[in-house]
């Protein structure tokens, strides 16, 4: 085969062009530091890394969040930890103000104290984090608790942050969740509700001057034929008479229509003028935990309260025995007992409907656990009022109000152990992610440099050889 | 036969050697004329023409004649291979800009700008009632639209400057079969002009570099050049081609026949052009309206989320982007419309006629005219009722129709050009569930972690955001790669036909060099022969003096 000059110099020329435009890719990837320069270099490389990338972008942005979300909740976690110091000094003033060796003025004292307590509790739960209520809902406008009337006054919505593919995380804590509650804004005596006077009679009826607490008062059982769901439901197929005694005053007779239910005849004894001038009726649904079944009960306590012992209810029915109105007699003298004195209705269920005209004045006493403004205020008016009795049992809630801080401690725990366990998982996936893109990604140094050199080699000798070759020619012979 | 022969005989040396002398010096000359073909001599002895019944030695040599050492079956095997490289080399070249276009192995890519958008809604959720944040999400959103619509601006860009270029194609076609045909003349009159023939030869390469032809030497030597069948030069009369653009601005090409004009669009195979015309009219367009899908699912997926969602000033059914398709309702009424494309066909751009009579949905494409049944399902959610029409890779879900609607509608062609951000008042951006000055507040981040989710969702046809567009940028990719390697392997064929035809009609100095000299010596020896006879002569003369 004949190599013809002009073919010689087109395929050395091309030869080279091949190995300068390797060399310069070879450059420019040492350069940029990058395997993959165009989509066509590596079209399934590609598409990895532009995942890689989005993982990692969006992982960077998901450790903000975390932040963000482990700033928010630890913030939630302090505040509560303040909290929880109020209530152990409330508990030591309570348990200083039920020392029979003080004096009125000595108790209207600690009242101060306990004022000051509550005003500490509440500027603790406004408190506010880069704009933010964190015992507040989505409002930032106005503080979620009112500071004179004790009101909750910001929504419930809880916020989450996304803090991981799939994954997210509460970053606020509405205070009616341990704090303190909402009132309807129409209720007239919404001012009140938290902060109540004390023995406040939200009845207006000026018969009954003292609201009756149920710190004791006489309890029906539940019936044999199981509990009573619907307050509304027939409870006395006959009707017939109770006959009401409170201590030495004088007897009062309430008439109870045949197919009463459990709030006619509370409604029939808290309408009638004498009898409620000694005793109070309410229903309440006793069920422990909200997921229980209902059980709606009667429960007379007298006025003034604290002395629902000495009520005596006698039953005149043809209802049978052990039923209907049968079941609310109270008369241990003659042995006709059917329901029981409780010291304390404690630790069964509020009224739950609101418009029950007893709703707050029940669960006046009634909320203070679970509401840690209500116990503060329970504390502080038991003292002004020298009330040693209130004093004595606010020493109680305390306990179960630190046993509800605690487990909100928990809660909050719970969360930012996700967001530390999310955010080690994060970290651990960015590593991962980086080190697959740069596998997928990044020029191997080493191999490009020793490619380069190679090539390097070759490119030299090519240039070598085609000086030699071109050097001489036969003509350079022919002379 | 006279001493005076051996005269004639150095003579008929001396000026045939000096021919060869001059062909290798010619051919030397050429060694790097870019389609020569090496000449050679062809030397013949000249017979004596002596009727005898002995031995008689001819009159000497003469020059029976110069050739082209050309093999017509290499130079039509050349010409078909390097214009299929031709082909590649454009189309390659073309796929490494649109590359570039949608290059996201930089740091610059599309990709990020994305997740830069989605990272700022992340960021929102974050502090929902932030202005920061609200206008952090403003710019991001707006580089994004800018983006696609560079992007997007860049194809057509990369589409006129291919038309361009295609006209100057035409225009350079248009003056080689001038050339031809003059040359064709030229060797007509004149069939040994060797030097014309490889003019002409070189000039039919180049033709068929920019679009592949087919042609023949009729007995007068003249080329007739054929366009996929259709005469280009033929019989001394040049057709002409030129290149528009067609309703779907797309590129025609006609030919300027006697008396009509005749599209050849569909002859056009193989060169330069044809490449032009693929990335031009094929290629470009797909990603095109791949970008067109992308920028219109995206919209009206963010759209629809975000009207769902409340401003910080209470807004709501707000557009965050600008809507992307024209509507016009006739009669009746809808609670919302979110409109989804599945794919991207030639009627997506067409306007639609949409008509609901309470049970049955009507569905014409007003701009061809035809009708269609779509696929209708319906389902509730809570009290409201949504009917999703399926037809012509498209999906439209209407909430709460009325019994007597009738709308007209038409997505805007060249959709990404239209992407756009809408909302101007950061307090408009809906980052909230409900209504944050009556119902929630102004740290309700519901909606913003919504429209964060998207990124997450399969928004665009089936895929999610971020995989449709990896997808496009791995397909240009795979497209470009495999171009590339196309484009070597015809590089290495053209390389292998280029070899063999060298080895025939390809100049190799030094096999010049030693014809040089050997012409040179039988030139001397001629020579040589003549002053032999003139010796010869002198002896003779002297015996006579």
């Amino acid at each position: 085969m004949k190599v013809t000059t002009g073919f010689f110099y087109e395929t050395f020329l091309r030869d080279l062009n091949r190995q300068i435009e390797a060399m310069y890719k070879a450059q420019r990837q040492l350069a940029t530091g990058k395997r993959v320069l165009s989509p066509g270099d590596d079209p399934v490389g590609i598409a990895r890394i532009i995942k890689y990338k989005v993982d990692l972008s969006a992982l960077s942005e998901y450790k903000r969040a975390n932040n963000t979300a482990k700033l928010y909740n630890s913030s939630i976690e302090n505040n509560i930890e303040n909290l929880k110091n109020i209530v152990v000094k409330a508990k030591q003033l309570a348990v200083q103000g039920s020392s029979d060796t003080l004096s009125p003025t000595d108790r209207l004292a600690l009242a101060k104290e306990v004022e000051s307590l509550i005003q500490r509790s509440i500027e603790t739960v406004n408190t506010k984090i880069s704009e933010r209520y964190i015992f507040g809902g989505y409002k930032t406008d106005s503080p979620p608790v009112n500071p004179l009337t004790g009101l909750y006054e910001s929504d419930t919505n809880i916020q989450y942050l996304d803090i991981s593919f799939f994954l997210y995380v509460e970053v606020n804590l509405p205070a009616t969740e341990f704090f303190t509650y909402e009132v309807d804004p129409a209720d007239p005596d919404r001012s009140l509700k938290v902060f109540t006077p004390y023995n406040y009679n939200f009845t207006g009826n000026s018969n009954a001057p003292y609201d009756a607490d149920p710190l004791g008062a006489l309890l029906m059982p539940q019936p044999s034929g199981g509990a009573i769901t619907n307050p509304n439901d027939t409870f006395t197929a006959n009707g017939g008479t109770l006959t009401i005694k409170l201590g030495d005053n004088e007897s009062v007779d309430v008439t109870i229509d045949p197919n009463s239910s459990l709030n006619n005849i509370r409604d029939a004894i808290n309408n009638n003028p004498h009898a409620s001038n000694y005793v109070k009726a309410w229903v309440v649904n006793v069920k422990k935990n909200s997921t229980d079944p209902d059980d709606y009960r009667l429960v007379i306590g007298s006025v003034p309260n604290g002395k629902s012992d000495m009520i005596r209810i006698d039953v005149t029915t043809t209802d049978a025995s052990g039923t209907g109105l049968n079941l609310l007699a109270y008369n241990p003298e003659s042995g006709n007992v059917s329901m029981s004195f409780q010291e304390n209705i404690n630790g069964y269920n509020y009224i739950t409907d609101p418009t029950d005209p007893n709703y707050y004045s029940f669960n006046n006493n009634y909320l203070n656990e679970n509401y840690y403004l209500r116990a503060l205020h329970f504390l502080k008016v038991a003292l002004e009022n020298n009330d040693q009795g209130r004093i004595q049992k606010a020493v109680g809630y305390f306990d179960k109000i630190a046993d509800n801080l605690y487990r909100q401690q928990s809660i909050i725990g719970a969360r930012l152990n996700k967001i530390e366990s999310i955010s080690d998982y994060n970290l651990e996936a960015e590593t991962n992610t980086n080190q697959a893109l740069s596998d997928e990604q990044n020029a191997d140094a080493l191999q490009i440099i020793s490619e380069l050199n190679q090539r390097l080699t070759v490119l030299q000798a090519l240039r070598v050889t085609l000086t030699d070759f071109f050097r001489v020619t036969l003509f350079d012979f022919l002379r | 036969m006279g001493l005076t022969a051996i005269f004639d005989i150095g003579k008929s040396g001396v000026l045939s050697y000096q021919k060869a002398l001059e062909v290798v010096s010619h051919n030397i000359a050429n060694a790097a004329t870019e389609g020569y073909t090496r000449q050679d001599v062809i030397f013949q002895n000249m017979p004596s023409g002596v009727t005898s019944a002995r031995g008689v030695s001819g009159r000497g040599v003469s020059l029976a004649d110069i050739r082209r050492m050309y093999d017509a079956f290499l130079e039509l095997q050349l010409k078909t291979e390097s214009s299929r490289l031709a082909y590649w080399n454009v189309l390659q070249k073309g796929l490494v800009r649109v590359e570039n276009i949608f290059n996201d192995a930089s740091d610059v890519a599309l990709s990020n700008t994305i997740n830069d958008f989605f990272n700022a809604w992340q960021e929102l959720s974050q502090n929902p009632a932030g202005t920061a944040e609200r206008s952090l999400l403003l710019a991001k959103a707006e580089y994004l639209a800018d983006r696609i619509n560079i992007s997007y601006k860049s194809l057509i860009d990369e589409r006129q400057e291919l038309y361009v270029d295609s006209q100057n194609l035409v225009a350079e076609i248009n003056k080689y079969l001038d050339q031809i045909n003059e040359l064709n003349e030229k060797i007509a009159a004149s069939p040994g002009a060797l030097d014309t023939k490889d003019l002409r030869e070189n000039l039919v390469k180049k033709l068929n570099d920019i679009v592949q032809i087919s042609y023949f030497e009729d007995i007068s030597g003249r080329y007739t050049i054929l366009l996929g069948g259709m005469p280009l030069v033929d019989g001394g009369k040049v057709y002409y081609l030129n290149v528009k653009l067609d309703s779907n601005q797309n590129m025609q090409f006609n030919l300027e026949s006697i008396s009509t004009t005749i599209d050849v669009t569909s002859l056009i195979q193989g060169g330069k052009l044809k490449a032009d015309k693929d990335l031009r009219d094929t290629l470009i367009p797909n990603y095109m309206n791949k970008l067109n899908m992308f920028v219109f699912d995206f919209t009206e997926a963010m759209n629809q989320v975000h009207r769902q969602g409340y401003g910080l000033d209470g807004s709501t059914g707000e557009n965050f982007f600008n809507k992307l398709y024209d509507i016009d309702i006739d009669a009746g009424s809808f609670g919302d419309i979110i409109y989804k494309m599945t794919d991207t066909n030639t009627y997506t751009y067409d306007e639609y006629r949409i008509q609901f009579d309470g049970t049955n949905w009507a569905v014409t494409d007003n701009t061809t005219g035809s009708s269609f049944t779509p696929t209708v399902t319906s389902w509730t959610e809570g009290t409201d009722t949504y009917y999703k029409l399926s037809f012509n890779d498209m999906e439209i879900t209407l909430k709460n129709p009325s019994n007597n609607l009738d709308f007209t509608f038409q997505i805007k062609a060249n959709t990404a050009i239209y992407f756009g951000v809408s909302i101007t008042d950061t307090d408009k951006i809906a980052a909230a569930g409900k209504n944050p000055l009556t119902v929630s507040g102004p740290m309700d981040n519901e909606n913003a972690r919504a429209i964060y989710g998207l990124l997450d969702d399969k928004i665009i046809g089936s895929s999610k955001p971020i995989d449709y567009y990896r997808t496009i940028v791995s397909e240009i990719g795979v497209y470009s790669s495999s171009t590339q390697t196309q484009k070597s392997f015809q590089e290495a064929l053209v390389e292998e036909i280029k070899k063999l035809r060298q080895d025939a009609s390809g100049v190799s100095l030094d096999e010049e060099a030693v014809n040089l000299i050997k012409f040179q010596k039988m030139y001397e020896a001629s020579a040589r022969v003549i002053r032999v006879a003139d010796e010869i002569l002198s002896t003779i003369f002297e015996m006579v003096g």
